[in-house]
């Protein structure tokens, strides 16, 4: 298999190279530090033996010809696009500053959403496209709704993706996922228990080939329910 | 600022509370933080006995994320990795390709980076030396100095092997590892009468032994009979199975240990070690006793009182029946007793030396405090010098009087961290 990861140096992406590259697979692993990148790329090589191509990139200033050059001359033809890369912010809870909000929504969508666009006719004829989303696009609410909205933005579009291209790809998954345990959730005060990043490896490439919207843990698609469903005249006053 | 959270830590022989703060960078541009203000400390597993990668409102910064091979070359033996990365993860890589560590200590969790700052030993310190031994240079972080590396003779070399962490973060380092024959070792035990008898075998094994020690149970001051555990390992090529690798969580339980059950649990690890007499066994499993013993630091309670203490071969047959007249004396009964020898020179505030180690473990109550107290200045009579990675309660006079280059330490810390922003429960308690 011929994986690119978008966002490979930490948390889940971290966790996805590992996963793949014991499958032998070759992996194109994208991040925007040079340092992380290096590292994780030489790990993986020395325990697995894989072919590893680190490509230095940030999803939000994306320069797509340079990409699909590098890819192409790295595994050629595309069978897994993973886009993992996200971030949120504390501030995310009123009214952000402009560059905050333009980061968000850059690295959120604008950028996997081009990404994707550029990789598309690298694609071989049976890709897979996962897309790490969250819950938090489930329902807006108070906090980090501006990494929601970006969130729910890339969803549709992955959606949309699916619609238009169900023939040319084999499948399109996006997993809303609940907290995991990485930097973004780290030192938080949670209301439910955090996943490890690992876990969240494991069920992507196992369910490579589903199509459509997930949750992961699986029990949020209950909550999910519960929640969009909830009148409004209650649903405000829970807590933000 | 790093990312933090408010963490009450517990030192891993259970004695130790403390409130302090947790961070657990996961990329670089946030370990390498320029905040010189907060006091700072190293954490790697944490499982080091004493409370050395936490302290009273001082911030660990978790280095778990840090866990990745660098480079390894066949040719040389010479591997780089971060500091977060455990001993079981770089056996489950070097075994398969015919290495191994030279030194380990006995838990497969214990990081790469505890293992330089503690300057710890392994199976067989005469002929393997302790884990400085096989450093071959670390880098080290620093918020005031930012990275910096050092080989062997360098200031940040020598004061960061065996520094407790007070120098900076070890972020990566290269290694020197050992070609090894095979994936498994024969275990073959020698009854003992008494420690004068297991000192001499050790003094005439040790040089060759792949692994040896000897273990004593000691419940009664004036019997010491026991075994000396020699392990060779096998030209047997195979799998490697970690059988046991459940963490090790420091977590306090009922009180079990106590004048009755002492002996029971001592007669029952004498039946599980005779089992073992001629056994061939994984190297992991043989390599990591304490892998899957999380329940046997739970039955102390309140917590385990370790004591290690090197002591020169020629006062060795004077020294442990004084020991015995004060165990006598404070009505005190050892759990575990062991011998190992050490040889070469003594390494700045390290554990290491020339002579045969005792270690025993004891309840942690009064009588056991007073009875170490008075051990120490037996020690310092007798020239010993205590382990400060595993005695919680030793004190800044007894291991100020135990270690002569304590002032050269303390001149080269000075100049690695001028501002003593690097902290812990440990150089609090120690004056470092």
């Amino acid at each position: 298999m011929r994986a690119v990861i978008i966002g490979a140096t930490a948390g889940v992406g971290r966790s996805l190279a590992e996963r793949l590259a014991r499958q032998t697979a070759d992996l194109v692993l994208i991040g925007r530090d040079a340092r992380d990148l290096e590292v994780v790329a030489d790990d993986l090589r020395l325990r697995s033996g894989a072919k590893i191509y680190p490509v230095l990139l940030d999803v939000a200033g994306m320069q797509s010809p340079q990409l699909c050059e590098a890819i192409a001359a790295s595994v050629g033809v595309i069978d897994a696009l993973f886009v993992i890369a996200g971030v949120t912010d504390p501030d995310d809870r009123g009214l952000l500053s402009e560059t905050a909000l333009d980061r968000i929504t850059q690295v959120n969508f604008v950028g996997p959403a081009k990404l994707i666009n550029a990789l598309l006719p690298l694609c071989g004829p049976a890709c897979h496209i996962v897309i790490a989303g969250s819950v938090a696009a489930i329902r807006p609410r108070g906090v980090n709704f501006v990494y929601g909205a970006s969130k729910a933005a890339l969803e549709f579009y992955a959606m949309g993706l699916r619609h238009a291209f169900g023939s040319r790809l084999d499948s399109v998954a996006c997993y809303r996922l609940g907290y995991i345990s990485t930097a973004m959730t780290f030192g938080q005060q949670l209301p439910f228990p955090a996943t490890s990043p690992e876990a969240v490896a494991d069920v992507m490439v196992k369910n490579l080939g589903r199509s459509g919207v997930f949750y992961f843990p699986g029990w949020w698609s209950l909550l999910a329910m519960l929640l969009v469903r909830l009148p409004w005249s209650l649903y405000k006053n829970l807590r933000a | 600022m790093y990312p933090r959270k408010p963490a009450q830590f517990l030192s891993i022989d259970g004695t130790t509370i403390v409130d302090g703060c947790l961070a657990e960078p996961d990329r670089y541009r946030v370990l390498y933080d320029r905040d010189e203000t907060n006091p700072i400390i190293g954490r790697g597993s944490g499982l080091s006995y004493v409370a050395a990668s936490m302290g009273k409102d001082v911030l660990s910064i978790g280095m778990r994320h840090f866990d990745r091979l660098l480079s390894f070359d066949t040719e040389t033996g010479i591997v780089e990795a971060e500091a977060g990365i455990s001993l079981g993860a770089l056996l489950r890589f070097l075994l398969p390709r015919g290495f191994m560590l030279a030194v380990m200590p006995g838990h497969p969790n214990i990081s790469l980076g505890g293992c330089i700052a503690a300057d710890v030993h392994g199976k067989n310190p005469v002929r393997d030396g302790t884990f400085r031994d096989h450093v071959l240079s670390l880098d080290l972080w620093h918020p005031r100095s930012g990275l910096r590396r050092g080989g062997p003779g360098s200031v940040i070399f020598d004061a960061s092997c065996g520094g407790y962490g007070l120098t900076g973060i070890i972020v990566s380092a290269r290694v020197r590892v050992r070609r090894v024959e095979g994936v498994k070792a024969r275990l073959n035990l020698t009854p003992v009468k008494s420690f004068d008898e297991a000192h001499e075998i050790l003094q005439q094994r040790a040089a060759s032994a792949d692994l040896i020690y000897s273990w004593h149970d000691w419940t009664k001051p004036n019997r010491t009979s026991g075994f000396v555990v020699e392990g060779a390992v096998l030209e047997e090529q195979g799998t490697a199975a970690f059988t046991r690798t459940a963490a090790l969580q420091p977590r306090r339980g009922f009180p079990l240990m106590n004048r009755v059950t002492i002996p029971l649990f001592n007669a029952a690890y004498r039946f599980k070690i005779l089992r073992q007499n001629g056994a061939v066994l994984p190297l992991p499993e043989i390599l990591f006793p304490l892998a899957g013993m999380g329940f046997y630091f739970r039955l102390y309670g309140n917590g385990l009182l370790e004591h290690q203490v090197l002591v020169p071969h020629d006062r060795w047959s004077a020294y442990w029946p004084k020991v015995a007249g004060l165990l006598s004396a404070y009505g005190v009964h050892p759990v575990v007793s062991s011998l190992k020898l050490f040889a070469g020179p003594r390494k700045g505030i390290s554990f290491a030396g020339d002579g045969v180690s005792l270690t025993i473990n004891l309840v942690n109550d009064r009588r056991g405090r007073e009875f170490l107290e008075a051990l120490d200045l037996l020690d310092c009579d007798t020239g010993g010098v205590a382990n400060p990675i595993k005695d919680s309660r030793l004190g800044k006079q007894a291991f100020g009087r135990q270690a002569p280059m304590l002032m050269q330490f303390m001149e080269q810390r000075a100049a690695l961290d001028p501002n003593g922003q690097f902290r812990s429960c440990m150089s609090e308690r120690l004056g470092l």
